[in-house]
């Protein structure tokens, strides 16, 4: 980004800010029975599941793609459950950041189970916790897992997929 | 509200180029935040049998020794002085590692203010664990940047090695404006116990910056480091390297062949042994289209051989050790309900294996270390419900 951009990014994050209080960012508990009522809550329709951490800069720089296409496909929701290596509260260091994730209508949680791998195994019982991940759920809760950061063409290419099903009635 | 979704991404694109988006002014990263202690622990043995082991414990870093094989350990001892923080989850952990004369020596990432920043601190006792010197940190590099993942091993000659993962050359990078993956892997050597350290050499660019770094001191004097790292374009596959008798590291080389293209933080680095005949034998995860699980095999220049797999589908974080001929190798596997620590030993250098399982526990817990004792093997495990859990390998 070139220094200008930074700074206007900086003002309106400033600004921002002020509009929205950092500490009150909710951040829902994830354990090991959050998969099983998410699939629930979205009966019928297709979510995504994203698991990052503040700590893993692919992360990071992953974050903007979930916020586009939350804003460019509204109808299916995208969860952002936060992984914290040493069990801190990532809104210690990135209150901000989350504040921002969810005023773009990510649906933001963190990982509350002391034994992580109760976690892991519960969304994939394949996965051992690499980061980012995450499972795309189609409305008959088929799921894809994409490790590490996701194309950015595959995921608009399953988003389109979702609506069009979604405009067709046909999800199965 | 289309406005404010705009401000809310361009504010996100602002945050997400940043550090992480909050900088929180002063306060320690890390360990530093109240009575949690991370479970990461390590562990060694002496000629004598005696067991030293170095965990956190009420915010601070402690020394505990054991003479009965881990049964009872005693009372914690400082290893610094004042309290500092040090990591100790997933694979950062501080390390532990014995001299010739009894000399006991410690590492450990010290996090520092701001988010993802930390340096390589070392602290030595020359009095079996009694007192400990005043804690110092290795590198000469003072940004406040990350200098993380330390390793620890003595070589044969009793000299002390020291590697870690630096980012130094990212924030070089960064400030011409170039690209750079990962991070990178320095060293440095004491050839004075630990009262000195020779100058810091970059062993290679593009380590995988969140995975611990192998490293395993060889008969003929040199010290072998093997590492997850960054191939161009973005294969996460393992390299080594050779940490010569002279103290100047080798040239890189391919260590696995996975291909496993992937852009992301694993968090699960590699182990390496000794092999009788001179080879090295590595226990590593990958995901590549070849392969998916943890694996173990004899490095070759072409690429491991004798290759297989460990425990099932959750198997992670696996270490091992050698006796001669014999292998050992302990890993954790959530099945569902308990964490397992399983084991699995070969008496012919790799070729046919035997497995069982040690141990279980219901809560939080460490990655497991695998020890060797004259013929033995021990596995050190340090959980929430049972700290400093030693399982001797039948």
């Amino acid at each position: 980004m070139s220094p200008t951009a930074i700074a206007r990014g900086a003002l309106l994050a400033a600004v921002f800010a002020l509009a929205f209080d950092v500490r009150a960012v909710e951040l829902e508990p994830f354990d090991a029975r959050t998969p099983a009522a998410l699939r629930a809550a979205h009966a019928g329709k297709p979510f995504v599941l994203v698991f990052w951490s503040t700590a893993c800069e692919p992360c990071r720089e992953e974050l903007p793609l979930w916020a586009s296409l939350r804003r460019r496909y509204p109808g299916v929701p995208v969860h952002l459950v936060h992984l914290s290596i040493d069990g801190s509260d990532p809104r210690e260091e990135a209150g901000q950041l989350l504040a921002g994730l969810a005023a773009s209508g990510l649906r933001t949680a963190r990982v509350s189970d002391d034994v992580p791998e109760r976690v892991f195994h519960a969304v994939d019982p394949e996965w051992r916790g690499e980061l980012p991940a995450a499972w795309f759920f189609d409305s008959a809760h088929r799921s894809e897992r994409r490790l590490g950061r996701v194309d950015a063409a595959w995921a608009e290419s399953w988003m389109k997929a979702r609506a069009r099903e979604a405009r067709t009635g046909r999800g199965r | 509200m289309p406005a404010m979704m705009a401000l809310a991404a361009a504010a996100l694109l602002a945050a997400a180029a940043g550090e992480g988006g909050g900088h929180g002014g002063g306060h320690a990263a890390g360990g530093g935040h109240g009575p949690r202690d991370g479970l990461g622990a390590s562990a060694a043995i002496d000629a004598a049998g005696r067991l030293f082991a170095v965990h956190r414990d009420g915010g601070r870093l402690v020394l505990r020794r054991s003479v009965d094989q881990g049964r009872t350990w005693d009372a914690p001892r400082f290893v610094t002085a004042a309290p500092e923080p040090a990591e100790a989850d997933s694979d950062s952990r501080p390390k532990i590692a014995l001299g010739p004369g009894g000399e006991v020596y410690v590492t450990w990432t010290r996090p520092l203010s701001r988010p993802f920043t930390g340096e390589i601190r070392f602290a030595r006792s020359l009095d079996g664990g009694e007192t400990f010197s005043e804690a110092r940190t290795v590198h000469s590099d003072g940004q406040e940047i990350g200098h993380r993942f330390d390793a620890l091993a003595v070589d044969t000659r009793g000299r002390v090695v020291v590697a870690w993962l630096d980012k130094r050359d990212l924030e070089a990078a960064k400030r011409k404006g170039t690209p750079y993956r990962g991070a990178a892997l320095y060293l440095v050597r004491s050839d004075d116990r630990g009262a000195t350290f020779g100058p810091e050499h970059k062993v290679a660019d593009h380590a995988c910056e969140c995975c611990r770094i192998a490293l395993r001191p060889r008969p003929d004097g040199t010290v072998a480091l093997l590492w997850r790292h960054v191939f161009d374009p973005g294969i996460r596959d393992h390299a080594i390297a050779t940490l010569g008798t002279d103290g100047l590291p080798g040239p890189v080389r391919r260590a696995t062949f996975d291909d496993w293209a992937i852009e992301a933080c694993p968090h699960h680095g590699p182990s390496l042994a000794s092999l009788d005949d001179g080879g090295l034998q590595a226990v590593w995860y990958t995901r590549g289209p070849r392969r998916e699980g943890v694996f173990t095999g004899r490095l070759d220049a072409q690429g491991p051989s004798r290759i297989r797999k460990v425990g099932g589908q959750a198997a992670a974080h696996a270490d091992l050790a050698t006796v001669g001929r014999r292998l050992a190798l302990a890993w954790k596997e959530f099945d569902g309900e308990r964490t397992r620590l399983g084991a699995m030993t070969s008496d012919d250098a790799g070729e046919t294996w035997s497995e069982r399982e040690l141990a279980s526990t219901a809560g939080p817990s460490g990655q497991p270390q695998v020890l060797a004792h004259g013929e033995r093997f021990l596995v050190f495990w340090h959980t929430r419900d049972q700290p400093l859990l030693v399982e001797p390998i039948p």
